[in-house]
């Protein structure tokens, strides 16, 4: 029992982890620039086929290959962004449809392109490791790991940089930041860029453990969303906490009760933060 | 004015004379997936006018198809008593869960709506001994009214029609009656009207009632004329159409899901040949859409009624 | 402004245009037509484009030789393809088009049981002739005459399968481990294991149904291997997935034997899985991928498509081989009822691989209407399939 506790905490957490990066990334851009990006999912989708094409196809070596994966997302953003979103931001409504648009078009050119089969990505590590009774396959520990390491930087972007102190400021108060010479249109872009960045990072990071296909942002997406309520959104805290908290409550209910149990009870909590304190488990009262 | 009514009149008698004309059974179909999708779309424009995006209008279609469905197979009701009952049904779990879920607003309501959306089709595919899981319900019996079975497409096709007709009318007279300046006032000033001693929240479930009874019907409808349910039918995926159809045809207007759903509907079926790139055109239209025409096909044609009186 | 209204027009104008080529319904005289529905997107569509490409090699070879000659007429053949992205919805819009706007008479698929259970009536109104690839056991019955199935299912090869794997693998495995997808398919797969595997006095120690849009099946895993199983059967798990699942399974640290009594696709358990984690997973196959024409239609295949062919195709490229025949013996390309007739006596039919398809079906569906095609048991070495038995 002991045992099977642990392993069902381990399980959790690996998988929480890459919740957390997709919510952080969808919770700063709704934070800063009011958009409810549907194309999260793809975004992900983008980084994990990177990842394949450089990895795999054209055979570089690891480390190269997940960073350049990285960077395009986070590009592809700024240019969303540039392109389109900055013509329709302050309309919440409008910016919903866009993401929708972006998030159907990103879908297909991906079927388009790379067609309906399920592709693996190369794995940069293999075989599993003992903790105690419990057994955690090795790339999922380093996906784990890496997952650490993107929030620690996020972190320090955040509390230590000019752009990220910036970036905080207009979450805060639009205005006030404003006010001090905070240009706006450059924070939005910056926003978009790391909000898909961490997007990429977690499907770059994911590609080699599932299959790569064009229409698997869709369930991290959800995920994502799930944690992004809980937390309260726009909050990068209960980005945090929510994620590691699905994660392990996901686990625990899709072990002894099955995967759909999971979901629904997970739609339930959803449905009833929403209706009882709107602005989640950890967000602030606007 | 007169104009107005000439053309209504004579696209009414297009919609109604055209099956005697050509006689096409695909074609057919097709008309009565468009009459389904006007309903729907419709009813989701309504939920837009005031202001409230409700996902869960695809949930609402699901419910009151597996109601119509579950009453005629299960308890031998008949059709001409559980058509009426599955757009009741949907209309009161609306009015219930709408002061509570109608106290929220914009972003909050739009996930809201959608996770009980997702958790309502989760239903559909886990309680299998009464929805019949992701396998569905199969061999649904023809609606029948008054006795006779409705076996021709063309009677479900006028039955589909009419149904969409009442529910674009009923639109009309809610937002062009004293209602619908109270629920105009409601989006521009809440507290002027709060204060006027208006109950914003009750307007507000109304509407939401009313668009799932209608929504219900078509679910109803969709149900008895395809012979077979299943959960995915009622996905996301199937609200986003009703979205696109209202974008594109324009949001401010219930004529606009009406065109929307006119030229969107067919759109799948024209481009089966080339699948790939038919996901690909909706969301590109979808772009556009948002980009260039923001209110949609009807306000580009206002427009360019205003510009023509201009000159 | 002007842009909004110049873009309206364009787009009224560009779906106008859209629709004219769709609304005529040209039919030339000397054109016989095959539609094909299947999942040729998403999740199954393996199996999909198996049938739409069987049919399509089998179509071109036709062709080729100058058409298939009925009666004094010789017709080209024309194969249209739809996918049913794996929805009982879209199957019914695409046989709805097929037999009332396309004019077809002749329906490979569809090739989901949730799709077939939801145009069966469709097909038996029109009385057009479908030859389905569902599992599921109510795809045949004696009330619809119209529908046949083009391959054997686990009812026919489950049970030779688990006999096989009694006599051959070690007498300490005993306790077995079912996973399958939540649906039709997959319901009716874990019943029949479950029973099969028990009556042949194996221990079913677990059992899971998972949504088929997960991708992480760590924790139903985990529940199961906390029961210790020897065996884990994938049932009808797509192959993607099975792929998934099998890696999952070992990286948790399971070292029994794994078995997939159904849905094949061992070069997709490869993939997903990488050849380490697949080595000895014991697949059923519907064709010995060691004949020299398996060779010869996997080469037409990928000159065709650029992928790589499911061994499902070959079932389809015999079953449209069947139909031809008995359109042939009929005389007819347009009366079904003589078709469907003639249908029956053109078996035993020799497969392109060599082995004897047979008719049957009776006993369990009340109507003799499936092509009881041969059945192989594979084994993965090295990255690659070893056809190791028949399962007859």
């Amino acid at each position: 029992m002991l045992s099977l506790t642990l392993q069902i905490v381990l399980n959790g957490l690996t998988t929480g982890l890459v919740y957390v990066l997709m919510a952080l990334g969808f919770t700063l851009i709704f934070g800063i620039m009011r958009v409810v990006n549907f194309a999260h999912g793809e975004l992900y989708m983008i980084g994990a086929f990177a990842l394949t094409v450089l990895s795999g196809s054209l055979h570089w070596p690891y480390l190269p290959a997940i960073l350049c994966s990285v960077v395009l997302v986070g590009l592809l953003g700024a240019l969303l962004e540039r392109v389109l979103f900055s013509r329709v931001i302050g309309n919440e409504f409008n910016c919903m449809i866009l993401a929708l648009g972006v998030s159907i078009c990103l879908q297909s050119i991906a079927l388009i392109v790379f067609g309906p089969d399920e592709v693996g990505a190369p794995r940069p590590v293999t075989g599993v490791v003992h903790l105690g009774p419990a057994v955690i396959p090795a790339d999922r520990l380093f996906v784990g790991a890496a997952a650490i390491l993107l929030l620690v930087a996020f972190y320090l972007f955040l509390n230590k940089t000019r752009l990220g102190l910036m970036m905080r400021a207009v979450a805060q108060d639009p205005e006030m930041a404003a006010l001090h010479g905070v240009r706006p249109n450059l924070i939005h872009t910056a926003a978009f860029a790391v909000g898909s960045l961490l997007a990429g990072a977690a499907g770059a990071l994911m590609a080699p453990i599932y299959t790569v296909a064009p229409y698997m942002g869709e369930l991290p997406m959800m995920k994502a969303f799930i944690v992004v309520v809980l937390g309260g959104l726009g909050s990068l805290p209960g980005a945090v906490v929510g994620g590691l908290m699905l994660g392990i409550v996901e686990s625990a209910f899709a072990t002894m009760l099955g995967s759909t149990v999971a979901a629904l009870v997970a739609f339930a909590v959803v449905v009833a933060t929403i209706a009882v304190r709107p602005e989640g488990l950890m967000g602030r009262r606007a | 004015m007169t104009l107005r009514i000439v053309v209504m009149v004579a696209i009414a008698a297009m919609a109604i004379g055209w099956p005697f004309l050509l006689e096409n059974r695909y074609i057919t179909h097709i008309g009565v997936l468009i009459a389904i999708s006007i309903t729907t779309s419709v009813s989701l424009n309504m939920m837009l006018r005031i202001g409230q995006l409700s996902v869960a209008q695809a949930a609402f279609m699901g419910l009151g198809a597996y109601t119509s469905t579950l009453l005629v197979m299960r308890l031998g009701v008949p059709f001409l008593l559980a058509f009426p009952a599955s757009g009741l049904l949907v209309a009161a779990i609306a009015a219930a869960i709408g002061p509570i879920f109608l106290r929220v607003k914009g972003v909050y309501f739009v996930l809201l709506t959608f996770a009980f959306g997702e958790g309502i089709v989760l239903m559909f595919q886990e309680w299998v001994s009464l929805f019949g899981g992701n396998n569905g319900i199969h061999g649904i019996p023809k609606a029948s009214l008054f006795g006779t079975s409705m076996v021709s497409l063309r009677s479900y096709y006028f039955f589909a029609l009419g149904l969409a007709g009442v529910t674009l009318f009923t639109s009309i007279v809610i937002f062009r009656s004293a209602i619908g300046t109270v629920l105009d006032s409601l989006n521009e000033n809440e507290a002027l009207s709060q204060s006027l001693g208006v109950n914003p929240l009750s307007y507000r479930v109304a509407v939401f009632a009313v668009a799932g009874f209608f929504t219900g019907l078509a679910g109803s409808i969709y149900a008895h004329y395809t012979g077979f349910l299943s959960p995915d039918a009622f996905s996301f995926w199937s609200f986003v159409d009703m979205l696109v159809i209202n974008v594109i045809g324009g949001i401010g207007s219930p004529f606009g899901p009406v065109i929307g759903a006119i030229l969107l509907v067919p759109l799948p079926e024209l481009l089966r040949d080339v699948r790939q790139y038919q996901m690909l055109t909706y969301g590109l239209l979808l772009l556009t859409a948002v980009l260039f025409l923001p209110s949609g096909i009807v306000g580009g044609l206002r427009e360019l009624q205003r510009r023509w009186r201009a000159r | 402004m002007k842009a909004n209204l110049i873009s309206a027009c364009g787009m009224l104008l560009a779906t106008a245009a859209m629709g004219l080529p769709g609304l005529s319904s040209a039919y030339a005289q000397d054109t016989l037509k095959f539609g094909v529905v299947g999942p040729m997107t998403g999740p199954g569509a393996q199996w999909g484009l198996a049938a739409a490409g069987g049919v399509q090699i089998a179509a071109k070879e036709v062709n080729d030789k100058g058409g298939l000659k009925v009666g004094d007429k010789t017709y080209k053949i024309e194969v249209i393809p739809y996918d049913e992205q794996y929805k009982a919805s879209v199957a019914i819009s695409a046989v709805q088009r097929l037999v009332n706007q396309d004019g077809v008479k002749f329906i490979f698929g569809p090739v989901s049981s949730a799709g077939t259970l939801a145009v069966m009536d469709i097909v038996k109104d029109a009385k057009a002739i479908g030859v389905t690839g569902a599992y599921s056991s109510k795809a045949l019955s004696g009330s619809n005459p119209y529908m046949f199935r083009v391959y054997s299912v686990a009812s026919d090869f489950a049970e030779p399968m688990v006999k096989w794997l009694k006599k051959n693998l070690p007498a300490d495995v005993k306790r077995v481990a079912i996973v399958n997808p939540n649906d039709e398919t997959g319901w009716d797969s874990d019943k029949l294991l479950t029973e099969l595997y028990g009556k042949h006095g194996y221990t079913v120690v677990g059992k899971e149904l998972y949504e088929r849009s997960v991708r992480d099946y760590i924790p139903i895993l985990t529940k199961l291997l906390a029961e210790k199983p020897d065996l884990i059967d994938v049932g009808t798990a797509p192959p993607g997935s099975a792929g998934l699942i099998v890696r999952q399974a070992r990286e948790l640290g399971y070292k029994g034997h794994i078995v997939k009594i159904g849905g094949s696709g061992p070069r997709q358990i490869i993939e997903g899985a990488g050849k380490e984690a697949a080595e000895g997973v014991i697949n059923y196959l519907p064709a010995d991928e060691q004949n020299p024409c398996y060779k010869r239609l996997s080469d037409a295949y990928n000159a065709m498509s650029g992928n790589q062919m499911n061994p499902l195709l070959v079932n389809w490229y015999d079953g449209a081989y069947i139909l031809m025949a008995a359109i042939q013996a009929a005389g007819t390309v347009s009366d079904t009822d003589k078709v469907r007739e003639a249908l029956t006596k053109v078996f035993p039919y020799k497969s392109a691989l060599g082995g004897t398809i047979r008719f049957g079906g009776h006993d369990i569906y009340g109507i003799h209407n499936e092509f009881l095609t041969p059945n192989y048991i594979g084994i993965i070495k090295n990255g690659d399939v070893v056809t190791v038995g028949t399962a007859e």
